[in-house]
């Protein structure tokens, strides 16, 4: 009896999973099929949440040989050794889904390149071959033998040279905007010019047929698929307003102000209303034709009342009152004033110890933005830090002297003859020559003689050998050059003459006055 | 004695028959709610992907709210433009700017600065119409004029259930051209005004995006099988 028992059981047992995993063998390709199409379906979002071009490669663990067809937004799954075959629909909207075959591959490729979309085993492109190559497509390139597939679109083949490319313009999803092929009244509205501005009022695109041309909108032409603020007509009892196309009357002051919140404007059912004029009672900026509605403050800038008044700008609201503060000889540096030695000199005047108003980086300021300027000998990092303007070394030094690591000093009466910036690090080099006069600190003694801007050989000081000066009659640019200390330039070239003398030089002689 | 014996045979045996089909329909209970359980887990799941997906598709789109730039150049991810989000604040509408074809989306911008809350599709939020809700939220950046850029929040929640599946399969029909046929329970009302566009589920109504023209319909609560028949650029909706 038990016996029995167990074997009812047991067939039982056998004949509910036996049906199960039977119906489940049946139903793999199918679920395989459902599940492949839900699968390119999310790659085709997933490629274009990018919002630049992008590829999604999608694996596939399927024993069973197939064949993948994408056709007119199916895919068309078949599997030929069980003459099975399964057909489902992407919906996907909004792209230029490429139509492809595919046999039985481990991966496929998601290739999305603007709206143009290819699911294939690989991108190819190959324009010299004797093949349409989908991929061209995607690499942005036209393939001419592509030209005759009317079913295939590519938008690269003849897009925006005056020439309509036929395969692109049509009714269906896959047409892609072609400016060249809009046409008034071939009853052809091309789906791609869907919220598009492009100039071209395309008659076949009014009536509800889910294309919005805006050109046609913006034109008054009444266009039930755009936007109730773009559909060419003011609908206010379909939300449309003065952000739409509902017009505000400026001759009569109106503004557009629906987002202003202020309860002071009286807008009408567009959203229009006349901005308040200074010294009205407001709530918000927006409310105010000078964009300031200001708080009440006293004169010594302590907030006094809630009732806020539009102001001119740059004036505020004192005991309710616009009032400019500037010159009244309160210096208010608090927000909102914020009065300073810069803006408002005469209520911010700067008095010891902060005596100077200027800006600077790293120097103390007070509220009024004074400060105290360095003096010579201190600490700087930038020359507006100084009283002097000069900072050298990082101390302050008057102008035109240097900080020599210890002291401020004056380049030109430091006892040293720096002949190169770049040796000595000081900030000039000398010569015996400062400004037109003899430069100490280079002195060329005894034996020679400053002359600085002579061409004859002369040391890095500028001096040249008294031994190598010219002779008289000898041509001469300066006085230094001429062992008489004298070039007579009176005439066109320069001669040394002796200065006792003077005089002219004719045939290289020396001819008395 | 012995026909006692026997007796108790029987009964015992009877007994441990009963047990064990007993323990085999639970088994087989186990296994069929465990196979369900985990279709139920696998559509949430995609529902999830689907979310995410799209508000990122949406936040990258310059016909919706992505800043254009010069020369409509490829978008910043996330960078929104605010006179974009203004004017399509509050019009209580199906998010028009782009296709979708699962649920129906109720999309939130929040100004983290100044609190304020836009609302760029239908007004609803929690409907009770919904059977499951999936929200998706991204940071973004919001463009001002003046080249002044605030901190944001983009939240975009699609209703998922039996009457969001109704609306969508209208608008895969209007957009694809196709005709279809489905079972529908709903425990709501719904109807359709061709004259002013306007879909409502029971008192609830917004401005419908469907991409042809769609008779007025008004579909009792209960079970019903609804026809959809597309000829001529135009929708027939019947049950």
């Amino acid at each position: 009896m038990m016996i029995i028992g167990m074997i009812i059981i047991l067939a039982i047992i056998i004949a509910v999973f036996s049906k199960n995993i039977g119906e489940e063998a049946e139903l793999t390709e199918k679920e395989f099929a459902v599940y492949l199409a839900s699968q390119v379906n999310n790659a085709i979002l997933k490629s274009l949440t990018f919002p630049g071009d992008s590829r999604v490669t999608l694996k596939i663990n399927f024993a069973e040989p197939y064949n993948l067809r994408i056709k007119d937004n199916t895919i068309i799954i078949s599997f030929p050794r069980k003459n099975i075959s399964s057909t489902q629909p992407i919906y996907v909207g909004g792209i230029n889904l490429i139509n492809s075959d595919i046999d039985n591959v481990g991966e496929i490729i998601i290739a999305k390149k603007d709206r143009n979309v290819l699911i294939s085993e690989n991108i190819v492109c190959n324009t010299t071959d004797e093949k349409c190559d989908t991929g061209c497509i995607i690499e942005g390139e036209c393939d001419i033998l592509c030209e005759q597939t009317l079913e295939l679109c590519n938008p690269y083949c003849n897009i925006s040279n005056n020439v309509c490319n036929p395969n692109c313009y049509s009714n269906i999803d896959k047409g892609y905007y072609d400016i060249d092929c809009l046409k008034n009244n071939d009853n052809i509205c091309d789906p791609a010019t869907d919220l598009l501005s492009d100039g071209v009022c395309d008659n076949d695109c009014l009536g509800k047929n889910g294309v919005c041309d805006f050109d046609c909108s913006d034109q008054g032409r009444y266009d039930p698929d755009c936007p109730v603020e773009r559909n060419g007509v003011c609908d206010v009892s379909f939300g449309d307003d003065c952000f739409g196309e509902c017009k505000c009357n400026i001759s009569n002051g109106e503004k557009c102000v629906k987002s202003c919140l202020d309860t002071n404007l009286n807008l009408n059912q567009y959203g229009c209303s006349a901005l308040l004029h200074d010294n009205n009672i407001c709530e918000q900026d927006c409310a105010c034709s000078s964009g300031n509605c200001a708080e009440e403050y006293n004169e010594y800038g302590e907030k006094t009342g809630s009732t806020r008044i539009c102001c001119p700008s740059g004036e505020f609201n004192i005991n309710g009152v616009c009032k400019d503060i500037r010159g009244d000889n309160i210096c208010l540096t608090k927000e909102p004033f914020f009065e300073n030695c810069m803006n408002s000199p005469k209520d911010c005047s700067c008095k010891d110890p902060k005596p100077d108003c200027t800006v600077c980086p790293g120097l103390e300021y007070d509220e009024k933005g004074c400060t105290k300027l360095h003096t010579n000998g201190d600490v700087c990092n930038d020359s507006c830090q100084c009283s002097s303007r000069n900072c050298n070394n990082n101390h302050c030094c008057a102008k035109g002297f240097y900080w020599n690591g210890s002291a401020c000093k004056d380049p030109y009466n430091d006892n040293i003859c720096p002949t190169s910036s770049e040796d000595t690090g000081f900030p000039v080099s000398e010569n015996c020559e400062s400004n037109g006069k003899p430069n100490n600190d280079c002195y060329c003694g005894k034996t020679k003689t400053c002359c600085v801007n002579t061409t004859i050989s002369k040391d890095e000081k500028g001096c040249i050998n008294n031994t190598a000066k010219l002779n008289n009659g000898e041509k001469c640019d300066y006085d230094c050059e001429c062992k008489s200390n004298y070039c007579d330039k009176r005439s066109k070239e320069g001669h040394c003459c002796p200065k006792v003398i003077g005089g002219i030089i004719t045939n290289n002689n020396v001819v008395d006055n | 004695m012995r026909n006692k014996k026997s007796a108790l045979t029987i009964l015992s045996n009877a007994f441990f028959v009963i047990i064990l089909m007993i323990i085999v329909f639970i088994i087989l209970f186990v296994f069929f709610s465990s196979k369900t359980s985990m279709l139920e887990e696998k559509l949430y799941q995609s529902n999830v992907e689907y979310t995410n997906n799209m508000l990122s598709i949406y936040l990258n789109n310059q016909q919706c709210i992505a800043f254009s730039g010069a020369n409509n150049q490829i978008p910043t991810q996330s960078l929104i433009d605010f006179e974009k989000v203004l004017a399509q604040d509050n019009k209580n509408r199906d998010l028009f700017c782009m296709p979708y074809f699962r649920g129906i989306a109720y999309v939130q911008i929040l100004d983290t600065a100044t609190k304020q809350v836009y609302n760029l599709t239908i007004n609803k939020s929690n409907p009770k119409w919904a059977d499951s809700i999936i929200t998706s939220s991204m940071p973004i950046a919001l463009y001002y004029s003046g080249n002044n850029i605030r901190l944001g929040l983009a939240k975009l929640t699609i209703y998922y259930g039996v009457i969001p599946d109704f609306y969508s399969v209208i608008k895969r029909a209007t957009y694809f051209k196709q005709n279809f046929t489905m079972p529908l329970n709903n425990k709501y009302r719904i109807r359709y005004d061709n004259s002013t566009n306007i879909f409502c589920i029971q008192e609830d109504c917004f401005f419908a995006k469907f991409y042809c023209s769609v008779n007025s319909f008004e579909i009792p609560k209960g079970q019903h099988i609804i026809i959809m028949d597309y000829n001529n650029n135009s929708l027939q909706v019947k049950y």
